[in-house]
């Protein structure tokens, strides 16, 4: 965990202001070509605080990774309905609410994407390391809890399964580098579309 | 520890590869090729099991030049530089895995889920019988010491992307269970595939290579692999 003391002493207001200029900035052009004076300035604020605050570029970028996904959980965390408990249908409502936090936050979506291609030396093992094991754990936990396993057939593991989505995920996030908002639609319904073969094949045909 | 004959056998191609690789060392390079095999290979398998332990930084040509029992000299007139061993050692040993794997891997095999499972095996085979050359390649695939890593990425990509282009090439969609959407089918697999060797090489990253425990990792496969088939492939091929 990344601390920032003399960030988050700041006004919120202003919190999200620079975030928001970090966010679309490295979004944009990536790791290597974003310099800590552009963010300052798409931030209106001096290079100088843009260090005092966050130390190097490279904790900074850790730091929007790290925040990024802590808002994706949190948003699941409010927003998700423990009544549900099929497993697809739990899968389907943390989507869609991803989905529309990214739609909301256009910046959000744009450095992810633009993480999820990263190669960087200064990062991409940090980043690698992110992707791999970390915020989807969390999440897990969300889907996993208070589910019904009792729909799968004999031998399916839903923990698995759940893995298998989220590689399904990087994979497409990696496949199709320029995200617009229609490409994100296109993505959600691939997505739909896996979720129903993996459904219609995995579960004992009483619960299809 | 490295198969002779193999290594002849691929001289050819592999020395003309290297030719297009190492612009500007070839002459370094021509003169340690033609020094008797013997000792080639023992400076060989000397700097691999040296590198492969210490990663590219930590590596030290001193400890190589005394192990191979070669004067320090020779080494830098051979490649030139510490930098020079550790590029042609990397496009020595992605030429004979990918030539090994090219040949053990049978195209005739068109049933994806098999030619994942065969991928595995001949990588498999290929670690048990190059073991120094397999830990030099896992070090190499994570290695990120910035004098090397714009040469080596490109070598890394070159890996995983032949394995992924004869993986996908001409496969067989009619195993898949009917009206099954064959090409979400494809990309499950594809991608589970892809995250589960993801996860193994952060596992690897933080594990010393020989404490990993190939049984287990193969076991945690062939789970993965009973899942897909359960889920599209037609019964009669599960």
């Amino acid at each position: 965990v990344i601390i920032l003391e003399k960030f988050f002493s700041l006004p919120l207001e202003k919190q999200h202001t620079i975030i928001d200029a970090a966010l679309s900035t490295f979004g944009t052009n990536g790791y290597k070509k974003t310099s800590i004076s552009d963010i300052a300035v798409a931030a209106e604020i001096s290079k100088a605080m843009v260090f005092h605050y966050f130390g190097t570029k490279k904790s900074l970028y850790l730091y929007l990774i790290e925040l990024c996904g802590s808002t994706f959980i949190n948003a699941v965390n409010e927003k998700f309905d423990k009544s549900v408990t099929d497993f697809f249908d739990r899968i389907m409502l943390a989507t869609d609410i991803e989905i529309s936090m990214m739609k909301k936050h256009p910046a959000i979506l744009a450095f992810l994407n633009s993480a999820y291609n990263e190669t960087d030396f200064e990062v991409r093992a940090d980043l690698r390391a992110l992707f791999t094991n970390g915020e989807e754990k969390n999440l897990r936990k969300e889907i996993l809890d208070g589910m019904d396993s009792s729909k799968f057939k004999d031998g399916v593991d839903p923990k698995l399964v759940m893995k298998m989505l989220t590689w399904f995920g990087y994979g497409y996030m990696y496949m199709s580098p320029e995200k617009t908002e229609t490409d994100l639609d296109a993505l959600y319904n691939d997505f739909k579309d896996c979720i129903r073969l993996l459904k219609n094949n995995l579960y004992k045909t009483e619960y299809l | 520890l490295i198969d002779t004959k193999k290594v002849n056998t691929l001289e050819n191609t592999y020395f003309t590869d290297i030719r297009l690789v190492a612009k500007g060392g070839c002459k370094l390079i021509s003169g340690f090729m033609n020094l008797e095999t013997k000792k080639r290979e023992r400076i060989i398998n000397t700097g691999l099991s040296e590198f492969a332990q210490k990663g590219y930084r930590y590596a030290s040509t001193n400890q190589i030049t005394n192990k191979a029992g070669i004067a320090k000299g020779m080494l830098f007139h051979y490649f030139g530089s510490k930098k020079g061993m550790y590029l042609f050692l990397c496009d020595y040993s992605v030429n004979i895995i990918v030539n090994e794997y090219y040949q053990k891997f049978d195209m005739n095999e068109r049933d994806i889920i098999r030619r994942l499972l065969m991928a595995a095996q001949i990588k498999f085979e290929i670690l048990k019988k190059h073991p120094d050359m397999y830990g030099f390649m896992l070090k190499m695939i994570t290695e990120d010491s910035l004098e090397v890593i714009d040469e080596i990425s490109d070598k890394s990509k070159i890996l995983s992307d032949e394995g992924h282009r004869k993986i996908n090439e001409n496969m067989d969609t009619s195993l898949f269970k009917d009206g099954i959407n064959s090409e979400v089918a494809a990309d499950i697999i594809t991608w589970t595939i892809q995250g589960f060797s993801n996860l193994l090489l952060e596992r690897l990253k933080s594990n010393p290579a020989d404490e990993v425990d190939y049984q287990k990792i193969s076991t945690e496969y062939d789970i993965y692999i009973g899942l897909l088939k359960m889920a599209f492939y037609k019964c009669n091929h599960n």
